[in-house]
């Protein structure tokens, strides 16, 4: 069940209506918001239910017996299981199908002639969301720096929310579990604040990410042509707005969603084209996901405490990790690695003599986020593309490297307006840089805010309709 | 609190007032022609068993055959639209085939570049159709049905009246104007020529179809018509039919397919399957595609008839 569906908001009001119906428990709400949030789960492949209890059941039990036990040695083999089980299945829905890819190109590459038959599973919906989820609250137990839940229906609640189980923000149990010991009760603006997020998510999502840049980075992305590097600078502009306002509008609706009833996400996006460098860029950009690959991956390697050398290693490694994170293909590898890369020479160059010799100026400021926008969208290039072919004739074209004479496939009209629409986001987002939305929202008078919020639902309202599933679920 | 609501009072005034301008300029509610309604036509399909008659192929099917004429013609069929507008007929007859259900017969159109070139993004299309088909749930039958019931009573939610359309009719300083084809109840397009400037649309259709697609080589044919031979004997075995009918074209769009895919014989005799081609056939002469590619809606249940006509002549429905 998608937020851009009609079905959802059928979905939605029911539990808004289960939410706050009077003479109901706290406890008999969460319980209600459970079944909500599995019958949510369902509605794309019920049978994938049994894995998220799976997951559920052992890591409530694993990080139950990790709290108990006073043994070193038996406290780390409960926690290899909790790691053996969400990084299993997440191997094995995730991945087997490409490890075998590359086990039989390998053998083919070797000399080999057996014929080894290609394995697709379907992937649950979410799995890399939620394994994270569970995964970090059995590392922070073990690490003693939080308790084991205290009820099975928090922690259920914890790894299944709705609002963010299929695609985050990935949150943390310190975060979340506290929010459901006690009733936070729900204003009526409050109320009101978490649907106007919704309606500005999934305006982000339906208007500008499905409705203004998608058409042109599917026709630049599927064109099977040389492009000119007009074209391919353009598709790859409008994928970079595609997948911003595709993410952060589904994380802006869980949040609103949340929000409404009575639960607070935290922001998983902070206008991240705006950053001025890439370090700055994952600061801003799937905030939930890169902290915690910083906490859980990086650090775990050693972080930046052993030397340069170890550090930029780090850097390359959790990237590439990060990447596969993303899908398991060879294109999200290098995706990885690309910005691996720009990391390792962002600081490469900030500690240079050179660079620590330059006054900060507004200016200089705003050139390194125009360069970092750059390096995105070259990075985004290999995110996007099905294949290295693909992938490798747009970067040639980019660079003016494509083959001369290519035909245009975007038209004149197209391109203009998928320029102006990426003038208009590069100039928003440098200007909420250090703003946010709740202070753009006060600072509104009332009929402001009510024009703001009718133009957004009428656009949406009048809006196609292509059902097109927002891109981070396939991860 | 108070924005909100002001907000839901004066989007809903504005989406009403739109919807009265849209209805005042022509425009009516209809259905919308996706993969949710396709699917459903689909499942039709397999539950008409040994009666279903599906019409396979791509907006000249949609546009040049009337259903419920082929239905009068051989009474003991239910013909189904399972054609797909911009589209490669060949996902869905490889569907058909692979779906032990099926047990009906196919008339499975013959569309040059889908058949004799490589042109991905008409095959990718109605892949993507059966694979949505395929793959739903329940949910997705509820979402389309919830769907259905907003866009058969609002104008407003038409693709004529998209954002894209009011911005370019914006510009144009023109009001927008209902498009010349509607679908109708049976999946199947009825075209108006009359009311746009077909010439124009011919003269695109003709540069469009000068390029699009590559050409297959002599292998890559034969490749292609020996997984077309698969598909159909499957289809016999389970008691079905399959025949092949290469619809109307005029003027320039013909010359370029003539020219680029000279390959229909060809295929009929590699393929071995029954084979209709709108110029081999006395009762099929003389229609006109004013678009050079559809006929226009006074001409399809006429066509449709000649075309049942000859499939009885040759006894192969």
């Amino acid at each position: 069940m998608l937020f851009n569906s009609t079905l959802f908001f059928a979905f939605f009001a029911v539990v808004v209506l289960v939410r706050f119906a009077p003479k109901l428990g706290w406890t008999t709400r969460k319980v209600l918001l459970l079944l909500g949030s599995y019958a949510f789960y369902a509605a794309w492949y019920p049978p994938h239910i049994l894995i998220l209890l799976t997951s559920t059941f052992i890591d409530w039990h694993v990080a139950q017996w990790i709290h108990r036990s006073k043994i070193p040695r038996r406290r780390k083999w409960l926690l290899v299981i909790s790691l053996v089980v969400n990084l299993g299945m997440l191997a094995v829905f995730k991945y087997t199908g490409f490890a075998v890819e590359n086990v039989a190109a390998l053998m083919h590459a070797l000399g080999f002639r057996a014929s080894i038959p290609s394995l697709s599973l379907l992937l649950p919906v979410g799995i890399s969301f939620y394994t994270f989820e569970a995964l970090s609250y059995t590392i922070e137990v073990y690490r003693g720096k939080i308790p084991p839940a205290e009820s099975f229906i928090d922690f259920a609640l914890f790894i299944t929310f709705f609002p963010r189980m299929v695609a985050g923000p990935i949150m943390r149990a310190e975060a979340f579990i506290p929010q459901c010991r006690a009733e936070r009760r729900v204003t009526l603006d409050e109320f009101a604040w978490g649907m106007v997020l919704l309606v500005f998510g999934l305006f982000q999502k339906v208007v500008l990410a499905d409705g203004i840049f998608a058409p042109t980075s599917d026709l630049v992305f599927a064109s099977q042509r040389s492009l000119p590097w007009t074209d391919a600078w353009i598709g790859t502009f409008a994928f970079a707005g595609q997948i911003l306002f595709d993410f952060a509008g589904y994380s802006t609706c869980a949040i609103g969603i949340a929000f409404a009833l009575g639960f607070q996400l935290p922001a998983n996006f902070r206008t991240p084209y705006a950053a001025a460098g890439f370090s700055d860029l994952w600061r801003r950009w799937h905030v939930s996901l890169s902290s915690w690959l910083r906490d859980y991956l990086y650090v775990s390697l050693g972080g930046n405490r052993r030397g340069p050398v170890r550090t930029y290693f780090n850097l390359v490694a959790t990237m590439v990790l990060g990447g596969l994170w993303h899908g398991a293909a060879w294109t999200f590898v290098v995706w990885g690695s690309l910005h691996g890369l720009f990391l390792v020479i962002e600081r490469l160059v900030e500690t240079s003599a050179w660079s620590r010799g330059l006054p900060p100026s507004q200016r200089r400021k705003l050139a390194r986020a125009l360069l970092t926008f750059a390096g995105v969208c070259v990075a985004w290039v290999f995110f996007r593309a099905q294949s290295f072919g693909t992938a490798l004739r747009l970067v040639r074209a980019m660079f003016g490297l494509g083959a001369s004479g290519a035909e245009h496939v975007v038209g004149l009209a197209r391109a203009g307006w998928v320029l102006f629409a990426t003038f208009a986001m590069l100039a928003t987002q440098w200007f909420m840089r250090e703003r946010s939305l709740d202070w753009l929202w006060g600072r509104l008078s009332t009929p402001i805010r009510a024009a703001a919020v009718a133009l957004m639902v009428i656009l949406l309202v009048t809006s196609p309709g292509d059902d097109r599933a927002f891109i981070y679920f396939q991860f | 609190m108070r924005a909100v609501l002001l907000a839901l009072a004066l989007s809903g005034c504005v989406v009403g007032l739109g919807e009265v301008a849209a209805r005042s300029h022509g425009f009516r509610a209809a259905r919308r022609d996706d993969a949710g309604l396709w699917s459903t036509w689909r499942q039709r399909a397999d539950a008409a068993g040994a009666h279903a008659l599906a019409l396979v192929g791509s907006s000249r099917f949609q546009t040049g055959l009337d259903p419920a004429a082929f239905e009068r013609a051989f009474p003991d069929r239910a013909a189904i639209s399972l054609a797909i507008n911009g589209s490669s007929p060949l996902p869905v007859l490889q569907d058909l085939a692979q779906d032990e259900r099926f047990h009906g017969a196919v008339l499975c159109e013959v569309l040059p570049h889908a058949f004799f070139a490589d042109a991905p993004q008409p095959e990718l299309h109605a892949a993507d159709w059966v694979h949505a088909n395929r793959t739903k749930t329940f949910i997705a039958d509820a979402e389309n049905s919830l769907r259905d019931e907003f866009r058969t009573r609002l104008a407003v939610l038409l693709p004529d009246l998209s954002h894209e359309q009011l911005a370019q009719a914006l510009l144009r300083r023109r009001a927008p104007t209902p498009g010349y084809s509607a679908l109708d109840d049976r999946r199947s397009v009825r075209a108006d020529f009359t009311k746009t400037d077909a010439a124009s649309i011919a003269a695109r259709n003709a540069k469009d179809f000068a390029t699009v697609g590559r050409p297959l080589s002599e292998a890559e044919r034969r490749a292609r018509y020996a997984a077309i031979r698969a598909w159909v004997a499957k289809i016999v075995q389970r008691g079905g039919t399959v025949v092949f009918v290469r619809m109307v074209a005029t003027g320039d769009v013909l010359r370029a397919e003539e020219r680029r895919f000279p390959y229909f014989d060809e295929f009929a005799r590699e393929v071995g399957a029954p084979a209709v081609s709108f110029d081999r056939e006395p009762e099929l002469a003389g229609f006109d595609c004013p678009d050079g590619s559809h006929l226009d809606q006074r001409d399809r249940a006429r066509f449709s008839e000649a075309l049942g006509a000859v499939l009885r002549r040759k006894g192969w429905l």
